[in-house]
């Protein structure tokens, strides 16, 4: 596998959010709270142990080497056999409705199978997915969505839209484990990942800058916990149940609440 | 008539938002990545593209729990089973050891809802299918080929002994084929302290799986030739299971303990002396063939040499004779 990775260079970085914009643009997203493939966050100013920094958290879906949200999909496994066009190879893997892919890397996601249920987004540490419940079709509540690292413009030979877009040439795209890429020789230079001792899943962007804006960056943005699974929908889930639970007493409606809810009864 | 009524303004409705979710669809403006992941070919192969790479099949996978019938179907919220019921992690029910039908049954995992009451029960036979899929037939015969072939008659087991599925899945047996041959201790020497088919073979509770081997192990049908000490001794296990009647344990209990080297050790024995010579081959013979041929079980060894001994040029003849005619006749063991 020759894993596709990105480089974000915060020594060039303006902050101008044309990336988020293409992004946005290219694949349609709509503008809506919390709904993006990619962002970018103002850092600063603020005082580094290296001196003042103001840098830019220009952000996606890591593509990461253990991804956690590839195994908090619960959508009903298929056994699937992936071609790569370029070499012809074929694998075979049994998938949820997300996963890694074989050949590069880029973690993708089948919107046919997907059932909205967020679980992936909330095993994200980068909260680089989100849910978009107006896709809700009779097979699920709405559908995952995440940076896809622009798979189909690459195939076709062009670059991420972001990548295209960038004013500055802040964003660097190609493949990690090709020593004469670009990415590779930034790897090189020292471009770092976002990872702490308790969250090392192997992000697959990487950044580079002065010592004083990695410092800022690291300290605002690298996750330092894995998250807790579902906190959100736990906290859905408690916030109905009380009015849910007053249902048992209402007759057929009864009936049908104490059938979805037998097990909580008992607790 | 009212009802009637009713029902020809429900298909009238109906028809209108058929129509209306047709021209939707061919109003809606399709999203270009939505274009480029699916495309339905003309002879209804899925193939979608995940950029270079492509789905070229997709089949789904036997599972007895559908997160989707559950969550979207039934419409359950997740905290409905997790973390109570079922721990939020892909396995985990598995690896407690508890996770069969007899809990079920006493309401834990799945039977916490399926208890024929909630949802259908477990118990009932007709709702097996339902999860267990169309073939609940459970295999009549298995056929083990590693780490030796043997024979397990299923059905003797089920039907006449009338085990339930319980008894030894998943505990003894992982419900999957080629599962415990894909581990290294499915071995005698496992048997022997209990595990898979020893946890009831331990000559208590049926018979120790240390004798009857033919009840589940084959004779080998191609011929031996032994290369050691001497060349070309030849020797049939058909015609001693078959004509003579003899048990494995007969001869690999004590005589040819099975794998223990026996033969394979044995060096040819050179001495100038020729007394000695035939002392140590009386000896050889007494020790193994002999234990029965010995002109009073079975012919002595010092008549018909030639039945065994058949020498190269017999060799030969055999295996000219064995390529020419029943190749298919290859060794089982």
């Amino acid at each position: 596998m020759n894993q596709y990775a990105m480089i974000i260079d915060l020594d060039r970085c303006v902050g101008c959010h044309a990336c988020a914009v293409a992004c946005r643009a290219e694949w349609q997203i709509p503008v809506k709270e919390g709904f993006r493939r990619n962002w970018v966050r103002r850092l600063g100013p603020a005082q580094t142990s290296k001196g003042l920094s103001y840098t830019f958290y220009p952000g996606l879906c890591n593509h990461c080497d253990h991804p956690a949200c590839v195994d908090a999909c619960p959508a009903d496994p298929v056994q699937v056999t992936f071609k790569d066009a370029r070499t012809g190879k074929t694998v075979d893997m049994e998938v949820a409705a997300t996963w890694k892919d074989p050949f590069n890397g880029t973690v993708q996601i089948d919107k046919n199978r997907c059932l909205g249920c967020g679980a992936c987004a909330d095993a994200c540490p980068y909260g680089a997915r989100y849910v978009n419940p107006d896709l809700a079709d009779d097979d699920s509540e709405g559908k995952a969505d995440k940076c896809t690292f622009c798979m189909p413009r690459v195939a076709k030979g062009l670059q991420p839209a972001c990548v295209q877009t960038c004013i500055a040439d802040a964003r660097i795209f190609g493949l990690r484990d090709d020593p004469k890429s670009e990415v590779a020789k930034y790897i090189k230079k020292g471009a770092k990942r976002l990872e702490s001792q308790k969250v090392k899943i192997g992000p697959n962007v990487y950044y580079f800058g002065s010592k004083k804006d990695l410092e800022l960056l690291d300290k605002l943005e690298t996750p330092q916990e894995m998250p807790e699974a579902n906190s959100r929908r736990v906290m859905l889930a408690k916030m109905l149940r009380p009015t849910l639970s007053k249902m048992a007493g209402l007759g057929v409606a009864g009936i049908a609440a104490t059938t979805l809810l037998g097990p909580e009864d008992k607790e | 008539m009212a009802m009637k009524f009713t029902k020809s303004l429900c298909w009238g409705l109906g028809a209108a938002v058929c129509i209306g979710l047709f021209l939707a669809g061919v109003n809606r403006p399709v999203s270009a990545e939505a274009l480029a992941q699916t495309q339905k070919q003309a002879n209804g192969q899925i193939t979608e593209r995940y950029g270079d790479t492509l789905v070229v099949a997709q089949k789904a996978t036997h599972q007895l729990f559908s997160h989707k019938k559950h969550v979207i179907g039934v419409g359950l919220e997740c905290d409905a089973c997790h973390p109570d019921i079922f721990q939020k992690k892909r396995g985990a029910a598995k690896a407690a050891g508890d996770y069969n039908m007899k809990s079920l049954e006493k309401g834990k995992y799945c039977g916490a809802c399926h208890n024929g009451d909630e949802a259908f029960g477990v118990t009932d036979k007709k709702d097996c299918i339902t999860c267990h899929g169309s073939n609940m037939q459970p295999p009549e015969k298995i056929v083990w080929k590693k780490p030796n072939k043997a024979v397990f008659d299923h059905q003797a087991h089920v039907q006449d002994i009338g085990l339930e599925c319980g008894d030894c899945h998943d505990k003894i047996f992982t419900m999957k084929i080629g599962a415990a041959e894909a581990k290294g201790d499915f071995t005698m020497a496992s048997f022997k302290k209990g595990r898979y088919c020893g946890a009831c073979h331990n000559g208590d509770d049926a018979f120790d799986a240390q004798s009857q081997c033919d009840s589940c192990h084959f004779a080998p049908t191609k011929k031996i030739i032994f290369t050691k000490p001497v060349k070309t001794v030849v020797f049939d296990h058909k015609i001693h299971v078959g004509k003579a009647g003899l048990l494995c344990e007969t001869c690999h209990k004590e005589v040819f303990v099975m794998g223990s080297g026996v033969l394979s050790g044995l060096e040819t024995f050179r001495s100038d002396d020729p007394a000695a010579k035939r002392k140590h081959l009386e000896e050889l013979h007494e020790k193994l063939c002999g234990t029965c041929h010995n002109s009073d079980q079975a012919f002595g060894f010092q008549t018909r040499c030639t039945v065994c001994h058949i020498g190269v040029k017999g060799l030969k003849q055999m295996k000219a004779q064995a390529e020419k005619g029943d190749a298919a006749e290859q060794g089982e063991h």
